[in-house]
């Protein structure tokens, strides 16, 4: 297992078909978001933002910060659980805006499950230690059928990511 | 008969730890007509922060509209108690 503040290599970034703009090394315009295990739980993701993502001057987009929400969060439960999941719901309140050029933390952890769903929640934190946003996301499993459907795999690549998904939220 | 928290712990205490804790003050020193942006060193930041921890810890969202309505400590727990009962 990967040591608590090191850089984790993505197990999926060894598909050739899968390219996420949260996370793939190889998406020319994706944010290329580098995860570690945090020392309290669960996973981090450090990010600092250029004015290529502002919305305002000096300002992230939200857009791009819920971007961020949702990555760590489902890369903190395929990471946990071995599966794959859809974002069903994200909720967050921001608190504060975050800044272009600044280094922020996020922070995400697995906080429940059941009814077929999993439960998460993720904070940013910036520079000055004050939590930014904080977010809650409800996801859910895949199913090999939905995969085959959605992700335009080929039988080869369909078999070599196949145990990603079919998973149960372990829920008694 | 006050509505609890699922450790047993009456809403409103956890509402006043929460706020206590946020504010760096003391919590005996909160009461439920305070209005909460009078509370020393309360901003809408802060407030925020703590109605977020309350939906986090009962598990609830809470309507936009009625979270900027809300005024007083008493408010707050009624919120909460509107929401979790």
């Amino acid at each position: 297992m990967t040591a608590v503040g090191e850089d984790i290599e993505l197990p999926w970034h060894a598909e050739p078909s899968f390219n996420c703009f949260g996370c793939s090394p190889h998406n020319p315009i994706g944010l290329k978001l580098r995860l570690h295990r945090s020392p309290e739980g669960g996973y981090a993701c450090e990010t600092t933002f250029s004015a290529d993502y502002a919305s305002y001057p000096g300002i992230v987009h939200g857009g791009i910060v819920h971007v961020l929400l949702d990555e760590v969060m489902g890369d903190a439960l395929a990471l946990e659980c071995g599966m794959l999941a859809f974002s069903v719901t994200l909720r967050s309140k921001m608190l504060m805006p975050l800044r272009v050029g600044l280094p922020y933390l996020t922070t995400a952890r697995i906080t429940g499950r059941g009814n077929g769903v999993l439960h998460t929640e993720a904070d940013i934190t910036g520079p000055d230690g004050e939590i930014h946003v904080m977010a809650g996301g409800t996801f859910q499993p895949i199913r090999s059928d939905q995969a085959r459907g959605l992700m335009e795999l080929d039988e080869a690549a369909f078999g070599r990511v196949r145990h990603y998904f079919d998973h149960g939220t372990g829920e008694s | 008969m006050s509505v609890e928290s699922a450790t047993g712990q009456p809403i409103a205490s956890v509402v006043t730890e929460y706020l206590a804790t946020e504010l760096k003050i003391a919590a005996d020193g909160i009461g439920g007509t305070d209005v909460l942006r009078d509370l020393p060193g309360a901003d809408s930041m802060k407030m925020l922060r703590v109605v977020s921890k309350l939906e986090r810890k009962w598990d609830v969202e809470f309507d936009d509209e009625a979270i900027f309505a809300v005024k007083t400590v008493d408010e707050l727990v009624a919120l909460v108690e509107r929401s979790v009962g």
